[in-house]
């Protein structure tokens, strides 16, 4: 992390007013901000540069001990070096365990905490930006008509129109699991912003959806960044697992985000979503990286069909 | 229907497989006519594409018959004769409105995959490996050709099916690859690869204006091909110092572009070629940048690279202080088609290029694991086996 003036100053100001900021499309995403926030303090800091050596060479050194012992304390080794010369451990930070906290601060750490609260603030948002090539009024106007959402949101089963821009969402997650939300329109700034409360069905506030649109340079189009807000904090331990296995599944809340994004413009874009769906020969067994691949990308798409869209499937005739 | 599929590293086999469907607007269902392999695919067969899954079908330099059409789509018809760019654009978004097809916003929905490792995701392309989006490629009986206006062009009678085959992929990309170059009259251009798009880049190189135009090879036959179809000036790198040679040939000068027909499977000579084989079959880099390597140093001052052969990941010892204090131009990437075709077609009606000859083994699509096997080994003169799945 370099320390220069202008970084401070922007760090100080997104910590000051994230929300805010968050919402704007040219304001630097907090999920982009690199996560070296030094957690070790001192005289722990040169006891793991003292200890990680002596793992190191216990490892390379003893006979013996078993060879998975071996490659344990090699990592151990590493990693106490790594945090003794850093500052920096990873374990801490899963844990969220800082032996710095209430130590005074120097300049640094002062840059570095503006920086631990947005990295907190980004454990309960989820940002993307993405840029679509349609007027910035046309895009404001499908996104605001909830009918609509079910085009490119699919894990939208049904929605229910509400007065003044809200609805009720009834959601299945690729788990299959239910969930139904309602959703409130509190604000909606022509053609630049439009927020959302969630809630459960008992009135229980789950977040907030923040869309924030705004013309993009060079006759591009729009630009239109979506910000979905979790209430709560989530631990790091637990929060870092979960979030691991959500990814491997494709269904991690930044891959949601993207996903909803990328669909929508392509929707609006070319009035429908891409799809490889297709035939293909008899799979074997698929290497991981496949696996990977296979979110989501083999489905086919449903069609648009909102009031006023008159595509149809065709089928092929032979 | 039948289709070539993919089974794992240089395993293919011919299967039975369900008929595509018309999933979009803007899809249509094509009868293959015609379906050539290209050097492309060898990286799928070999493994050093990442991403492929056993059953894929491959293929994706075709043309063949209209079968149906989505409701979205009003230029095609019914029985139309037409080719297909081998990649998918959808014409909307910025990029193609640009001309710039391959990097198309909308057409690879593998984006989860390939923003990680590229950092931005490219358009996707007809059976060529889920990063590039996953689409069933064009080996098989029927395709469906999404996007189906914007990547099909209609064959004008006058032109053969043999002819109009390679403008849907050898030809846009040996053009492309001229193009990207910026020849003006009097230059001096070299070719590296005398494959089907290496003979096609040097045939436009002369449509654009090159006066010289020095081909390298390793296989005489292709060679002679380059020198005799195509009149280029031929250079067997078994035989001589490539850099030096072009050095030479050029009066000390360097040629002023040179085009890379290779990529990430090249083969050489000495020591550098033993490093790049044993460091890409030990996984520490994908793909072997031999060419490039030699493309940057034979190069002029202030001249252009443009490549044009396909790399998929990363490469080791690129000289890359060469290429900023020659202050060379880099140019590359895969072929916008859509933006070639129109004019490659009236090029090939006016008798300026005729692509046909590359079509040294047709073949039935049965016969397909055979006719990737003589290209492969480039045995038996192969330049290109072109199958005949809809026969």
């Amino acid at each position: 992390m370099s320390a220069n003036t202008g970084e401070i100053s922007t760090s100080v100001e997104l910590t000051r007013r994230p929300r805010r900021l968050l919402a704007r499309t040219e304001a630097v995403p907090a999920h982009a901000i690199r996560r070296r926030i030094a957690n070790v303090g001192g005289a722990e800091r040169w006891a793991s540069v003292v200890a990680g050596p002596l793992a190191l060479r216990w490892a390379a050194r003893s006979r013996r001990t078993s060879v998975p012992t071996r490659l344990a304390l090699f990592a151990v080794g590493t990693l106490l070096v790594e945090r003794g010369v850093t500052g920096v451990c990873r374990l801490y930070r899963w844990l969220g365990v800082d032996s710095l906290r209430g130590v005074p601060h120097t300049g640094r750490r002062v840059l570095e905490e503006a920086h631990s609260d947005l990295v907190a603030a980004s454990r309960r948002s989820v940002e993307r930006t993405v840029t679509i090539m349609r007027p910035l009024a046309e895009l404001h106007a499908t996104l605001r008509n909830v009918l609509r959402w079910p085009m490119f949101v699919d894990a939208i089963e049904s929605v229910e129109a509400r007065d003044a821009g809200g609805a009720v969402l009834h959601l299945r997650g690729a788990d299959g699991r239910r969930l139904t939300c309602v959703l409130a329109l509190v604000q909606d700034q022509p053609d630049a912003e439009l927020v959302w409360d969630v809630s459960d069905q008992g009135g229980r506030r789950l977040g907030r959806l923040i869309v924030a649109l705004g013309p993009a340079a060079g006759a591009r189009g729009t630009e239109v960044r979506l910000t979905a807000q979790v209430e709560g904090d989530g631990d790091g331990a637990t929060m870092t697992v979960a979030s691991w296995a959500a990814k491997l599944a494709g269904e991690a809340p930044e891959q949601q985000v993207r996903r909803i994004l990328r669909r929508f413009k392509q929707l609006m874009e070319t009035g429908e979503i891409t799809t490889a769906a297709g035939p293909s020969g008899t799979r074997q067994s698929d290497p991981v990286l496949g696996r990977i691949l296979r979110t989501r990308t083999d489905a086919p798409p449903r069609l648009p069909r909102s009031p006023g869209s008159s595509q149809t499937t065709a089928r092929e005739e032979d | 229907m039948r289709a070539l599929c993919w089974k794992g590293v240089n395993e293919l086999a011919v299967e039975t497989v369900p008929d595509p469907t018309i999933l979009n607007p803007s899809d249509a269902i094509v009868r293959v006519k015609l379906s050539s392999v290209c050097g492309s695919d060898l990286h799928l067969l070999d493994g050093y594409m990442p991403s492929m899954r056993s059953g894929d079908i491959i293929g994706h330099e075709f043309m063949g018959e209209v079968v149906a059409v989505g409701s979205g789509v009003r230029k095609l018809k019914i029985g139309d004769r037409v080719l297909v760019v081998s990649v998918i654009g959808c014409g909307a978004c910025w990029y193609c409105r640009r001309g710039e097809w391959s990097l198309c916003d909308n057409t690879n929905p593998s984006d989860q995959a390939m923003d990680p490792l590229f950092g931005q995701t490219t358009a996707g392309i007809f059976g060529y490996s889920h990063l590039l989006g996953g689409y069933a490629g064009s080996h098989a009986e029927y395709i469906r050709v999404p996007f189906a206006e914007q990547g099909s062009f209609k064959i004008p009678d006058g032109i053969a099916d043999q002819a109009a085959l390679f403008l849907s992929d050898a030809v846009p990309t040996g053009f492309m690859a001229a193009d990207l170059c910026g020849i003006t009259p009097g230059d001096v251009v070299a070719v590296w690869g005398c494959g089907a798009v290496g003979l096609m880049a040097i045939r436009s190189a002369y449509l654009l204006g090159a006066e010289r135009v020095i081909a390298i090879d390793r296989f005489p036959e292709r060679l002679r091909l380059a020198e005799q179809r195509e009149g280029a000036e031929t250079l067997n790198y078994e035989l001589f110092d490539v850099t030096e040679a072009l050095k030479e040939m050029t009066g000390g000068r360097g040629p002023d572009a040179c085009i890379d027909a290779v990529g990430m499977e090249a083969h050489g000579v000495g020591l550098a070629y033993t490093y790049d084989r044993i460091k890409q079959a030990a996984r520490l880099e994908s793909d072997r940048p031999i060419v490039l390597r030699e493309a940057i140093l034979a190069c002029r001052k202030g001249g252009t690279v443009s490549v044009i052969g396909v790399y998929g990941g990363m490469v080791d010892k690129i000289p890359f202080g060469a290429a900023m204090n020659k202050g060379l131009t880099l140019r590359m990437g895969q072929q916008h088609g859509q933006k070639y075709v129109p004019q490659l077609l009236e090029r090939v009606e006016r008798g300026e290029l005729d692509p046909s000859y590359l079509c040294t083994h047709p073949m039935s699509l049965e016969e397909a694991p055979r006719g990737y096997e003589l290209f492969k080994t480039k045995s038996d003169g192969c330049l290109r086996a072109v199958f005949r799945p809809g026969a």
